[in-house]
């Protein structure tokens, strides 16, 4: 655990003392991940992990917005194609639930004449704002 | 410039961090893999749409490319589909990123060009080593690639210039040569060639024989080595073309087909050519030489052992080929070899080329040994001829004869025209010899016997001839070159007048120069009067006495004579008269400057025969000496019906003088009978002042000796004459018989 510490130098990440009670956090980000990342980053002089989550969390705000406006027009290639991208870059931060449920949308979008199912996409839409406020309150440190 | 020219070898190069282009749209996945990538190594760029991966490759091509497949506007298939139309894109790997099972995906990467696709999984952004082992394996692919293409085309390069290409046959598909290959046959690189196209470029004579060869490889399944003569019309001169082909073989074991190289090997071949003839036949005349006709000689005689027949070799030399060239120049010389050469080989069935059979000695039939018939040039004026197989001497005898014949017909050289004739000795295998070097001395001994016989015939060799010596042989052998080798001097003695101490001639002596050895004239002048060498020899000297004359009346006004001695044989000859004319006038000087001398002996033997001759010299102003007189026939009658001037008295009586009463009677005697005929008398071998003094009391004023000068080159008489006469230090003349007449010494000779 101690390398997850360094990489994630500057970063709010909750002590590991405090790690049971802030649930949400561990739960919505594989920190190990984080920490494979800082791996390619090991003085953390490039700001890697931070320079990725910032990315990250720019990338997701406008997805976030895209896929809302495709779900009001009923796009469903679109929604698929959405799923796509912020599938593969939440899995790359560890956000792996979030990666999962955008598998599952892009996964039945791109069946013929199918559609993501509303409660489904609602739960990942929730899902993906919490997500975002994690990472903006760990940027915010 | 300097900068770009690889100085490393692939191995170092392998060294250098290889360069990475990564598109990817989303720029969390760019990121992430970007810092993966270099922290393993590679050198990346990155790109976040397709477009921009094409920017990039304008500022130069990575050395691999990672794509997104899926990317919004220009996605990843159609990114690597316009690299590919990339000068230099299409060998850059191309690893296509596809997402799970999207097989659509997998297989329009491939169409697009990809050389490979990677699957990104929902962990592959955690699993760097699978995509870093792709990418180093690609890398790797691509430059064992490069290097292939680099030696394919080091291979296309050096064929090039060895004129070298390659080809491929097949039984279901014909013939198809590389660019290179075709070159070989002066072809455009694009253009096709068929068997038959090939088949027509090979000269009709050789083509069916190709054709047969190529149908027995074909059958064979055999290995193809030959060389092919073509004459394309597109082609100036005749080329030859190497050809090598394996043949290759299908799983059950049927030919279908050769692989092979074709290489134009006309500058090879026509040097090799160049040296096999230049080897073995001589460069003037084009016969056989020496090395080429006793290899022919060798075999002959291996088959005629076998075969139990005759061979004759024949030996022939031109009579007096010297004189020709001498008086004509080498030139001129050469031509008349030349002439000589082709009427010679008229009178054989001359072979130039030998049937390789022949000496391998199978296939072409008994009577194959024939293709050895030749005449070569052994060297200079000497030529052989080869008969593999006569029935009896008489064959060869008639091809001598043949050979004589053809001589005589005048050749036109420099505008003159020669009679040139030859004496040819004759050896017959095995009658006069078991090998090819006893069969040669032989030819060379018979031929040795014409020439003392008077030349222009032919002779057997017989036992008669064997009788002599090898040592003797050998002497006579050098001699009979000694004159073409200018290995023949005149040294001069001069006489000398003492009452006036004063020249009044010299005699020219024959030296012979052998290996740095003055042989002296009793050594080799009775064998050369035997062999009959004499005769060239004693022209030489005549010859060489006026050139002499002429050189010392332009260097000290000479005007005396250099007398020659000569066997009586010269004198029997008929052109003896228009000889000496020829020489003294070719050389602008009087005819007296030769006066001939001939022994008292000599003229005895053959007395009738060689007076005319005198007298027709004597006419035309060429004075007879009679040498070492005294000594032969006592009775003198005869000196009154001869016409000549001078009587040189043997030294025998010259040395007895003093010592034996009777040889001052004989030399009073002589000088009386001279007086009375109006003969000049001179003492040859005075080597004393006493000698002197008596022969002078006696009468004798004209003398020759050592106690004058021994017989010296040329140069050395003019020397002489400015010391010994015009210096006056001479013992003898302060012995004061030059004094006598008239109280005054006088020179005569040269400017004083």
């Amino acid at each position: 655990m101690h390398e997850i510490e360094n990489a994630l130098t500057g970063l709010a990440v909750p002590p590991r003392a405090a790690q049971g009670d802030d649930a949400s956090v561990a739960t919505l980000i594989d920190l190990q991940v984080l920490a494979r990342l800082g791996e390619f980053d090991p003085d953390g002089r490039q700001g890697l992990v931070r320079r990725v989550l910032q990315t990250y969390e720019s990338s997701l705000g406008r997805q976030l917005q895209d896929l809302l406006q495709a779900r009001a027009r009923g796009d469903v290639q679109q929604l698929g194609r959405i799923a796509h991208t912020l599938k593969s870059s939440s899995a790359a931060v560890g956000a792996t639930t979030l990666a999962q449920g955008c598998a599952a949308i892009e996964q039945s979008a791109r069946q013929e004449g199918g559609a993501p199912d509303g409660a489904e996409l609602d739960a990942v839409l929730a899902h993906a704002h919490a997500v975002r406020r994690a990472v903006a309150a760990m940027l915010d440190a | 410039m300097s900068a770009s020219v690889p100085l490393f070898s692939p191995d170092e190069q392998a060294h250098e961090p290889a360069r990475v282009l990564l598109a990817d749209d989303d720029p969390v996945t760019l990121m992430i893999a970007a810092a993966a990538l270099r922290e393993r190594g590679f050198v990346v760029r990155e790109a976040e749409s397709g477009q921009a991966a094409l920017d990039a490759l304008a500022d130069g091509l990575p050395d691999v490319i990672l794509l997104d497949a899926m990317m919004p506007g220009v996605d990843g298939f159609e990114t690597c589909r316009a690299l590919r139309a990339l000068p230099g894109g299409e060998h850059v790997p191309v690893l296509m990123l596809t997402g799970l099972d999207d097989d659509a995906s997998i297989a329009r990467a491939y169409e697009a060009g990809a050389t490979d696709f990677f699957v990104k999984t929902q962990q592959w952004t955690q699993q760097w080593s699978l995509l870093d082992g792709r990418l180093r394996y690609l890398l790797r692919a691509a430059r064992t690639r490069q290097e292939l293409e680099r030696s394919k085309s080091k291979l296309a390069r050096a064929q090039d210039l060895a004129r070298m290409g390659s080809f491929e046959w097949r039984r279901q598909g014909g013939l198809v040569l590389s660019p290179e290959a075709l070159r070989v046959f002066g072809l455009p690189s694009r253009e096709r060639l068929s068997m038959h196209g090939l088949l027509r470029m090979v000269p009709a004579e050789d083509r069916s024989v190709l054709v047969r060869m190529l149908r027995s490889t074909l059958e064979h399944g055999a290995v193809l080595t030959t060389d092919i003569p073509i004459t394309p019309s597109w082609y100036s001169g005749d080329h030859v073309v190497h050809v090598e082909a394996e043949p290759e073989f299908n799983d059950l074991g049927q030919m279908i087909g050769y692989t092979g190289v074709i290489q134009d090997v006309t500058d090879r071949r026509v040097a090799e050519d160049k040296i096999r003839h230049l080897a073995n036949f001589d460069a003037l005349t084009g016969l056989p030489n020496r090395r080429q006709l006793l290899w022919r000689a060798e075999r002959a005689l291996k088959m005629a052992r076998r075969l139990g027949h005759q061979c004759a070799l024949l030996l022939i030399d031109l009579d007096r080929f010297k004189n020709i060239n001498d008086t004509l120049g080498h030139q001129s010389g050469d031509e008349l070899l030349t002439e000589v050469a082709r009427r010679l080989r008229r009178c054989v069935r001359h072979s130039d080329q030998v049937l390789e059979a022949v000496y391998e000695g199978h296939g072409m039939g008994v009577r194959s040994h024939r293709s050895l018939e030749a005449v070569g040039r052994l060297g200079g004026d000497e030529f052989v001829a080869l008969l593999p197989e006569v029935g009896d001497e008489h064959d060869a005898e008639r091809v001598a004869q043949r050979m004589l014949e053809v001589m005589r017909e005048p050749i036109v050289v420099a505008g003159q025209e020669c009679f040139v004739t030859a004496s040819v000795g004759v050896a017959i295998y095995p009658r006069d010899g078991d090998g090819v070097a006893d069969l040669m001395r032989n030819a060379d001994v018979a031929m040795y016997s014409v020439k003392a016989t008077g030349r222009n015939a032919s002779a057997l060799y017989g036992p008669q001839l064997a009788g002599r010596g090898r040592e003797k042989l050998e002497l006579e052998t050098a001699l009979h070159k000694a004159l073409e080798r200018e290995e023949l001097v005149l040294h001069y003695q001069p006489k000398i007048d003492v009452r006036g101490a004063r020249m009044t001639g010299v005699e020219a002596l024959m030296r012979w120069q052998r290996g740095g050895r003055l042989v002296p004239p009793g050594e080799f002048i009775p064998l050369a009067e035997e062999t009959g060498l004499i005769v060239p020899i004693s022209e030489w000297a005549l010859a060489e006495a006026a050139r002499q004359a002429r050189s010392w009346q332009k260097g000290f006004g000479f005007a005396e004579s250099i007398a020659v001695n000569l066997p009586s044989r010269l004198f029997e000859r008929g052109d003896l008269v228009d000889f000496i004319h020829r020489v003294v006038t070719e050389e602008g000087v009087p005819h007296r400057v030769i006066m001939l001398e001939i022994t008292e002996d000599n003229l005895m033997q053959e007395l009738q025969s060689v007076i005319p001759a005198l007298h027709r010299l004597n006419e035309i102003g060429v004075e007879i000496a009679i040498d070492d007189f005294g000594t032969g026939y006592s009775s003198l009658s005869y000196l009154t019906t001869l016409p000549i001037s001078e009587l040189k008295i043997d030294r025998s009586f010259v040395r007895e003088l003093g010592i034996s009463p009777q040889s001052s009677a004989v030399i009073t005697a002589v000088i009386a009978l001279a007086r009375s005929l109006g003969l000049r008398v001179v003492a040859e071998g005075v080597e004393t002042l006493r000698q002197m003094e008596v022969l002078h009391r006696l009468g004798v004023s004209v003398m020759q000796g050592y106690l004058f000068s021994r017989p010296v080159p040329a140069a050395e008489l003019e020397l002489w004459l400015e010391q010994s006469l015009h210096g006056r230090k001479m013992p003898w003349i302060s012995a004061g018989v030059a004094e006598d007449e008239g109280g005054r010494a006088r020179v005569l000779v040269g400017r004083g």
